[in-house]
């Protein structure tokens, strides 16, 4: 038996997926989750650490895990690719301003992430104004990426328009690549049950260099 | 009999040795040079298979040890065809055994790179954008005007410098004209110099890049403000603002200001900002509140000079 078969055989019997949120800060990424997961997303503050959910979708266990998008937290976010087995990438439809940082981070990420498959949700589609998920898809220049499996969807968190329409596409596309012998037809419709929250403090480790004052 | 049984055995194992060698020395062989494509492991196991059967077929006829002898063989060679299965490229996977397509019209496509799969939003064509402009008062006649006022609008603020921008909800006379204002649910603004943005109350965040030596009222749920110095912020909020890589940033609660056009639904409790590049216990040097005496309590700004609006309500140098 090889070790592939056995980490198989392994999560066969977990049927459990761990996906990451990430993206630049005002992206939405607690939003979606919040929305995800049937809570309020009228009083959310930006993310300091990271907050963990357990979702029931389907006939799988999702652990997502939401970490704070802010520069000084972006470092930190390889701490949390082991065993992830996807990637979703949150976007600012609005933030025009960003978006070449915005592909630069998910560019320089995929380089690192070993989770196969990615899904690129524009989000704040219920703005008006907001880019197009084919405007997005250019900008980011997700056509290029062949290292992973990816998708883009355009949603609204505000609105939860297309979110479980995402979250199906990560967990079948991830089924599909860990469970292949197991796949079944989604006879069971996906629902969300009642999840567990945790908001978690920073627990940050202390950067070598302390971080730069700007140049005043 | 006896000898029959003997020749058989004898003939079976010249016949399995050969077959079993040739299988394993190209499985060994697909093992040196990966990646193993899907024909080649298809026919690996198809004649592993045929090899395990010409032996159960043949298990009858066999002396015991030998048959256990060919059986260990035989799991050798599976459990080799197994790792091979694991050197094949992880997306090879996915499309050999295709699952039931679920809810994935996108993974249909065997390459790596599916199409967009949700229905694209049309992008309405006029942005509500005040960038490049230098030393104007600007405010919501400036911005194009939209068919639907109702829709939540996203308002973009850039490279702008001495300028006032008043996007307040106007109540007073200018607003005779009855046109409505979209309803503002989020604000990107990047580098201003010398500026005040009277901002109305919105229900969404405001999100600030490259500001130097500005003032800004605003009400939202959300602040983040980056690459920023000498900036005094007026706000209404929720949750606590967010300061990274940004100095001498003062902060303020904003209550009923500019002649009650602004509601105070703010918390009452002293404002926490957290500064992303100060994490640690001690107090941030990045941002203070902003001192009593520091306060702005008139606030000119219809019907006045740009010069004179910057000179009392901008931070002194």
């Amino acid at each position: 038996m090889g070790l592939l078969t056995i980490i198989r055989k392994n999560r066969q019997k977990e049927k459990e997926m761990r996906i990451l949120f990430l993206g630049l800060d005002n992206a939405g990424k607690t939003t979606v989750l919040k929305k995800l997961s049937g809570e309020d997303v009228h009083d959310i503050s930006p993310t300091l650490g990271f907050n963990i959910k357990t979702l029931v979708h389907g006939r799988y266990t999702l652990n997502i895990w939401d970490v704070g998008g802010q520069r000084t937290l972006r470092p930190y976010w390889r701490n949390y690719f082991e065993q992830t087995d996807a990637l979703v990438w949150v976007v600012d439809s609005g933030d025009r301003m960003r978006m070449q940082d915005c592909k630069e981070e998910l560019h320089s990420l995929l380089l690192e992430d070993a989770s196969a498959s990615l899904l690129v949700l524009a989000n704040k589609q219920d703005i008006r104004g907001s880019m197009s998920d084919v405007e997005i898809r250019n900008a980011l220049d997700l056509r290029s990426i062949k290292s992973h499996h990816w998708s883009i969807i355009a949603c609204s968190a505000v609105t939860g328009e297309n979110l479980q329409f995402g979250l199906d596409w990560v967990v079948g596309d991830v089924a599909q690549r860990l469970y292949y012998s197991t796949t079944v037809p989604a006879d069971d419709a996906p629902n969300v049950s009642a999840p567990t929250s945790d908001q978690h403090p920073p627990t940050l480790p202390t950067p070598e260099v302390p971080p730069v004052a700007p140049v005043q | 009999m006896a000898e029959n049984t003997w020749k058989f055995s004898q003939d079976f194992q010249e016949s399995f040795k050969i077959s079993r060698n040739d299988v394993e020395a190209r499985m060994l062989a697909a093992k040196a040079s990966p990646p193993v494509t899907v024909d080649q492991l298809q026919k690996l196991s198809s004649e592993l298979a045929a090899l395990s059967k010409s032996l159960s077929d043949s298990l009858g006829s066999l002396p015991s040890y030998d048959r256990r002898q060919y059986e260990l063989q035989l799991k050798a060679l599976e459990s080799l065809l197994e790792e091979l299965r694991a050197l094949q490229p992880k997306t090879k996977f996915s499309f050999r055994r295709k699952a039931p397509s679920t809810v994935n019209p996108t993974s249909d496509d065997t390459a790596t790179q599916p199409i967009a799969a949700a229905p694209s939003y049309t992008a309405p064509t006029t942005r509500l954008t005040l960038s490049s402009q230098e030393t104007q008062y600007l405010s919501w006649d400036d911005l194009p005007s939209t068919s639907e006022s109702s829709a939540d609008r996203d308002v973009a603020i850039s490279d702008l410098s001495n300028c006032v921008v008043d996007l307040t909800v106007a109540t007073q006379a200018t607003s005779s004209s009855a046109t409505e204002h979209p309803n503002v649910k989020a604000i990107h603004v990047k580098n201003l110099k010398n500026c005040v943005l009277l901002l109305p109350d919105i229900d969404g965040s405001i999100l600030l890049h490259d500001l130097v030596r500005c003032t800004i009222v605003i009400g939202c749920h959300q602040f983040r403000m980056h690459n920023s110095w000498k900036v005094d912020v007026y706000v209404a909020i929720p949750s606590n603002p967010i300061i990274e890589t940004s100095s001498d940033i003062r902060f303020e609660r904003c209550g009923p200001l500019l002649g009650g056009r602004r509601s105070a639904k703010a918390p009452s409790e002293p404002l926490t900002v957290q500064d992303f590049s100060h994490i640690r216990a001690s107090p941030s040097p990045n941002w203070t509140i902003l001192p009593g005496h520091a306060r702005i309590q008139e606030w000119p700004v219809r019907g006045q000079e740009v010069h004179n609006v910057l000179g009392a309500l901008l931070p002194t140098e």
